[in-house]
This record gives C-alpha cells, structure tokens and sequence, in this order.
C-alpha cells in the first residue's frame, strides 16, 4: 500500500509543535518549492508582476506566520473535514499573498464590472427578478430567498448583493460557469414554487 | 441573526477540497453570507486556485537557496552565552508608565516632547530610551497601548545589516517576532510580565535586553 505523503507531513508538524528543530527544518524543505510557487501562482493570477524580493518576503512570511506566537497556527492543526497539511498550507499561502496584494492596493478583480458578461440573447429571469424595483415585492422576494438552502442564497448574494462577476462566484463555489448557469435556472424555479405555495396557503 | 464568526483556514482548505459534509458546508455558507468581507476573500481564492491545474507545480521552477535558508532560520536560536545584564522596566501607574528604580534610565525630554504630561518626572504616557543590544544602538520607545498594555516601537539608530530578526519571548515562548529594517519594527498589545528582546540575524542570536511591564503595584 502507498504511504498516505500527508502522514509523513502531519509527523513533521507534530515534531515543529514539539519543539524539534530537525522537524522544522524538514518541513521547510518539504514546503518552500510548493510555497514559493503558490506565491508566484497569486501573483500571476493578479497580474501583480512581484519582483523576486517581494516573493522571497511573502514566502517568508507564511512561514513566519507558521511559527508566531508560539507555534500558534501549528498547534491548532487538527486535520479536521479531512483537511491536508498541503491544502492547508495552500489556503495559508494564497491568502496571506492576496492579503499582502490588497495592501499594495492591487485591484483584485472580483467584481462584474471588471469582467463584463457577454450579453444573453434572451433576457435572464433571475436577473430581471432580482433587479425588482418595488419595494414592496422585493420584500416579498427577500423572504422567498430565505427559504432557499444556504448555497443558493450565497450564489444570490454573491451575484446581486455583491456584484460579483460570474468567474469570482464560480470560483467561491467551487462550480464551473455553466452550472452556475444551471442553479441560477433551478433557483428561479423554487422560487416561483415558493410564491405559488405561499399564495396556495394564504 | 446568524452568529458569524470568519471561517478558519481548515476549513477554507477542505471546502475548496470538496471535503466539507453538507452540514458544513451549509454552515461555511451561512457565514459567508453574513461576512461579505469574507466572501470576497473565498472569491479571491477560489480564482487563484482555478487559475492553473495541479499539475502545473510539477514544472515549477527551484526555489532559491536564500529563500529557503530565510525560512529555516526562523526556528528560535539556541540559548546562548551572551550577557543579559541591561534591563528596561516599568510599571504602571495610574495608566501611565513609571520606570522602576532598578532599571535604565528614560531619556531626559522637554516636557513639552511627552504628550499628556507637564515634565519628565513621573509616570509618562510614553518612555524612550537608547540601548545598545548586541552591536546595534537602537531607540526604543515605550507607549501606553490601553488598558495594562504597552506598544514598543524600535528604531536601529544606523542602518541596521539585512536579516536582523526581533523576537520577544516570555518564559521561552516566542510571543512576537517581526523583521528589524531601517524603519523599525513595532509590537503592541504587551500585557504586564517579563520578556526577553532577542536581536537574532539568521539564526545566531546577536544580544538580548530583559524587559519587565509590571501591574501597577
């Protein structure tokens, strides 16, 4: 059987939070290529053009962030929702370069603005029932939405609150553009079922 | 009103891996929706993680050996000889700091340099001080950061080498650690007790200063 390569990194953390040395070292070298890259990676997505001083600081900076306050952050590793040590310092990397990017007031292109949609041929339904004007029916609409599972509220919120593009709120949720599309089919359904059903019992 | 607290980066990592039950994955929704700040930042990510496949790491470039040297050194030097005989302490008084008769000196000032107080003597909303810790002359400045609560702010009086490293331990646990260049470092929200300020450059430990924050007596 293939040895599981996340137990050997979970035995190196466990060696850096019981103050090993050896084991910090092999975690450094375990992790300073696939850090090093993710750096790049955000930077690239970003267009953010780091010179190899800055990505040198932001690859030090994870690992600084792994060792504060005491081992903070390594201690607090549980593996839990079977998460990897590797995804784990994934998520750590990419979010401390993006955080290090907005500092530098590089514009992260998150919003529909940014990235305007091609126009549909036939008007989108959710988008004209989400761009109701009357108050009183986007009362009404606010209270149907609260009845939808917590993941098509998100894609709403995501779209029409935050105004999102449509490649930012794939991204989030993990989906690719066309189920996106397809839930946005779906959400409008349950919605008109849940108007339906309301007006049925009232 | 949903009880939001921003998701840890576990959790982060296992919904971006698919790993999250749908439980929890209904509970990562709902704290989204209640933190936009947080949503963007999920966006943010999700966009960098689709930006390239898997597979793409394999080709990457090596790492330079500084870079990764950098890191390594970050590990707490080992205790040293060297002399920890200079002590900076203070107390508090009254909300402002005093320091305590064992201890160096804070630099005379005019009074009109310290905010909030009418001559040097006595308790101060801020001490400054010059030390010279290992072969580097600094200005520390010691400033009330609120309630029992200090903020240092170093400053090396020449250009400092590259690589210095701060690290200020409590009982031999490192509490704050941040890179001293030119332009100082600053470590706030220090609660009462006694530390060490430890200069380290890659690894060797260049000098160390005890420094006590005593409650008010």
């Amino acid at each position: 059987m293939t040895p599981d390569p996340d137990d050997a990194d979970r035995a190196l953390l466990a060696g850096c939070v019981a103050g090993d040395r050896r084991a910090w070292a092999g975690f450094v070298e375990r992790f300073t290529r696939y850090v090093y890259y993710l750096v790049q990676l955000t930077g690239r997505r970003y267009d953010a053009a780091l010179t190899d001083e800055e990505i040198g600081d932001l690859h030090n900076d994870v690992f600084v962030a792994l060792l504060e306050d005491d081992r903070r952050r390594l201690r607090a590793f549980e593996g839990r929702n079977g998460c990897s040590v590797r995804s784990w310092i994934r998520l750590i990397t990419i979010r401390k370069t993006v955080d290090a990017l907005r500092r530098r007031r590089v514009h992260l292109s998150l919003d529909a603005e940014d990235r305007p949609e091609p126009v549909a041929e036939t008007a989108d339904p959710l988008d004209q029932l989400m761009a109701v004007a009357d108050e009183a029916r986007r009362g009404r609409l606010q209270e149907l939405v609260a009845q939808l599972p917590a993941q098509d509220q998100l894609l709403l919120d995501m779209l029409y609150g935050q105004q999102l593009s449509v490649e930012a709120a794939s991204a989030a949720l993990r989906i690719n553009r066309g189920a996106l599309y397809t839930r946005k089919t779906r959400i409008i359904k349950k919605l008109r079922d849940l108007a339906a059903t309301l007006e049925a019992s009232a | 009103m949903h009880a939001h607290r921003c998701p840890d980066e576990e959790t982060l990592a296992a919904w971006f891996d698919g790993l999250l039950s749908p439980a929890a994955q209904d509970a990562l929704c709902a704290d989204l929706l209640a933190c936009p700040d947080c949503a963007r930042l999920v966006a943010a990510l999700g966009l960098v993680l689709e930006a390239e496949p898997p597979a793409a790491f394999a080709a990457a470039g090596p790492v330079p050996a500084s870079v990764t040297r950098r890191a390594l050194d970050l590990w707490p030097a080992e205790p040293s000889a060297v002399e920890r005989g200079l002590r900076l302490a203070v107390r508090w008084v009254q909300d402002r700091l005093s320091p305590l008769a064992d201890a160096l000196a804070p630099l005379p000032l005019a009074a009109g340099a310290v905010r909030g107080a009418a001559a040097a003597a006595g308790p101060q909303e801020e001490l400054h001080y010059q030390v010279q810790v290992g072969e580097l002359a600094l200005a520390i400045d010691l400033e009330v950061d609120g309630p029992d609560q200090v903020a240092l702010n170093i400053r090396p009086l020449a250009p400092p080498p590259a690589g210095l490293l701060l690290r200020l331990t409590a009982d031999g646990e490192t509490r704050a650690m941040s890179s001293l260049t030119a332009d100082g470092a600053v470590l706030t929200a220090l609660p009462a007790g006694d530390y060490e300020l430890c200069l380290e450059q890659r690894g060797q430990a260049l000098g160390q200063l005890a420094l006590t924050f005593a409650a008010e007596a």
